[in-house]
């Protein structure tokens, strides 16, 4: 497995990152299985052993089990370990159990480390933005963190173009920890991000890390268009409201997927996974998996390279509709930015 | 006429703003139209008369020609005005001379400011973003500007989310004169800015300016569902918008709901849709040029009526961008 230098952190990780959404997932966790304690220790020591060392969870995912199940799974190997957990948005049970507020992230900090059973967290991370709490108050807290050696580097999830921005700013101006990471969904059926959060994640050198890179299973080749909805899966149908999908254009990128996969003897996921590592900012790509067959077939995704012209097939079969702003305005201008 | 407090700056302008990439009508521009300096006048001064004190034009307008025609026509008036002009990063043919660098914009400023016949700009935009001259040399450059007294406020046009707010931030750590407004594309039919730039203009007190509030004429109430394309517009058929892009379920489908909107106040469909737009959170002004005086009192009229809830909403859900990831809230406890 191959490792990338992280943002700015000085830190490596693997090109693949193992989520944890489904370690013993309850209730919305469950849409992907349930993965209990054995076949996590199981998934855990095989990630380790192909050279994963990034490893992804939230205090969210079943309201902690996942922490638990995880940090039991890496029990003694932590220090291989590069961890990624995310405080929760939702104020559930309590009106302070989530949020971004000074205390919940104290609180949810000392929780975490209780739960992942460790004395560090490598990157702690928001899970989304907090409308009712300034980001000062958020950033400043995060930033005692870091100096009380509770957590390494902070990053950021599924915050808009200019929160971000206006979020890495603040730090600067006050000398505190930025964030070095970005988790973003992002896959050949959700490219939204490429008008604001990439162009960012380059300027600012933050590592994007895409979660959903198979679209929630959509790409993984399941899904076609002479096949009928396959069974046990996660969606029956294309309406699911998150995920936001365009019949239409899913199969056009699964034929395009389905042809390089046959040229290069590899599967429609393998395809998929090996286009999105090579986009612009992309370090790691967050996958889940439901046992350690699926994690080994995942890993062949990053052992070969497709070529610039299977890209671009891929990037054209899969373009987001440009609104404006971020079209080209002036396509004169266009040849002399490209010069 | 209303008045808007513009952004932070303390002025008070119109609620319109006179666009005049209309004025002159050379190369490019003359699509936009072919005012005269004759026809200006008479423009400028009813604007004036009507209460509107706000005026934008830019460089690239007709190669300076707008500025000129426009600094003319207010003439003595220009104290009464408050003028916005704008730099393009690509007016040069000389690739050294594209760009944002120092020198592109203190000597484009002092050429406005002859074109015009002023010795000062109330407001300086940025035309769009350049790449590939660092933010930090050309937002020092405009607050030299300011500081020399040739420009009193700066603005940008056309910028993403991410690049007003890199430059709101360069400003303020370094004391420099920030934007204060942000001329964007912005109308029933394009209401994309509503996902990054519009909220950040609210968080940060920048003023929304709307540019082609109209659509570049398709809300105007001439282009209609099964009725052949007008004649004498700036398109020549439906696949050429340029920028002004559509989809012609939704454009039809605004369009209908204006129009049956508009026949209950007895205005017209464009007084509809500009009183929409007034009345949108984040927005200071609607930007739009007119070819006559007719055209101008018309729009005026859209002063002359308020929307109910009920009918700001319809039209809110007719146009409304489809949902897409990171613009909402994602948690799916939360969302249950």
């Amino acid at each position: 497995m191959k490792t990338r230098f992280l943002g700015r952190t000085g830190m490596k990780v693997s090109e693949l990152c193992l989520g944890t959404a489904n370690f013993g997932a309850k209730g919305v966790y469950e849409a992907s299985g349930r993965i209990e304690q054995k076949e996590a220790d199981k998934i855990i020591s095989t990630a380790l052993d192909s050279g994963i060392i990034f490893f992804n969870t939230a205090e969210r995912y079943s309201y902690g089990i996942a922490e638990e199940v995880f940090g039991r799974a890496l029990g003694k190997r932590r220090h291989e370990a590069i961890i990624i957990t995310k405080i929760s948005p939702a104020r559930y049970p309590g009106p302070n159990d989530g949020g971004l507020s000074r205390k919940h992230i104290i609180e949810g900090c000392e929780a975490s480390l209780k739960r992942l059973r460790t004395e560090y967290i490598d990157i702690y991370q928001n899970h989304e933005y907090d409308p009712n709490t300034p980001l000062e108050v958020f950033l400043r807290a995060m930033d005692d963190l870091v100096r009380q050696g509770k957590v390494r580097y902070i990053g950021c999830s599924n915050f808009t173009g200019w929160q971000l921005m206006k979020s890495l700013s603040i730090s600067d101006r006050n000398g505190w920890e930025r964030f070095s990471t970005l988790e973003m969904r992002y896959s050949l059926c959700s490219r939204t991000i490429e008008n604001e959060h990439v162009p960012i994640c380059l300027d600012q050198g933050l590592a994007l890390l895409p979660w959903s890179p198979l679209h929630g299973g959509y790409l993984t080749g399941k899904y076609k268009r002479e096949l009928p909805m396959p069974e046990g899966a996660r969606f029956s149908d294309f309406n699911d409201k998150f995920m936001e999908v365009v019949p239409e254009k899913l199969f056009k990128i699964i034929e395009k997927l389905d042809e390089i996969a046959g040229d290069n003897d590899r599967t429609v996921s393998q395809v998929a996974l090996n286009y999105l590592i090579q986009k612009p900012a992309v370090t790691s790509l967050i996958i889940g998996v439901r046992n350690s067959d699926q994690l080994k077939e995942n890993i062949k995704a990053v052992e070969w390279q497709m070529t610039q012209e299977e890209i671009e097939a891929l990037d054209r079969v899969s373009q987001p509709q440009m609104e404006y702003p971020y079209f080209v305005f002036d396509p004169e201008l266009d040849k002399y930015v490209r010069i | 006429m209303e008045m808007k407090t513009l952004g932070e700056t303390g002025l008070h302008v119109s609620s319109f703003c006179l666009g005049t990439a209309n004025f002159g009508g050379k190369g490019e521009f003359k699509k936009a139209g072919e005012i005269s300096q004759k026809e200006a006048d008479f423009i400028v001064g009813r604007a004036m008369d009507s209460g509107i004190n706000f005026f934008n034009t830019a460089e690239i307008y007709s190669d300076g020609l707008s500025e000129s025609i426009l600094g003319k026509a207010l003439g003595k008036r220009r104290n009464e005005a408050v003028v916005i002009s704008k730099v393009h990063p690509n007016t040069q043919t000389d690739i050294f001379e594209k760009g944002y660098s120092r020198k592109r914009i203190i000597e484009s400023c002092e050429s406005a400011l002859k074109r015009l016949g002023t010795d000062y700009l109330d407001v300086y935009q940025l035309h769009m973003f350049d790449p590939i001259t660092p933010l930090e040399v050309t937002i020092g450059a405009l607050n030299e500007l300011v500081q020399d007294g040739k420009v009193r406020y700066t603005g940008c046009s056309n910028f993403t989310g991410f690049q007003l707010m890199k430059a709101l931030s360069l400003s303020k750590e370094n004391g420099w004169a920030r934007f204060t407004t942000c001329e964007a594309m912005y109308s029933l039919a394009a209401r994309w800015l509503e996902l990054e730039v519009i909220p950040a203009c609210i968080d940060q007190n920048v003023a929304l300016l709307s540019f082609s509030p109209l659509h570049g004429g398709l809300l105007s109430g001439k282009y209609k569902k099964g009725k052949p394309w007008p004649s004498g517009t700036r398109f020549n058929d439906a696949s050429d918008t340029g920028p002004w892009s559509f989809e012609e379920d939704v454009l039809y489908r605004i369009v209908t709901e204006l129009d049956s909107i508009a026949k209950q106040y007895d205005v017209t469909a464009p007084q509809v849709a500009l009183r929409y737009l007034l009345n949108k959170q984040g927005v200071c002004s609607l930007i739009f040029g007119v070819r006559t005086v007719d055209q101008l009192e018309d729009n005026l009229r859209t002063m002359d009526f308020t929307l109910s809830c009920e009918d700001f909403e319809r039209l809110d859900t007719v146009s409304r961008p489809s949902r897409q990831y990171p613009y909402y809230v994602y948690d799916p406890v939360r969302d249950e």
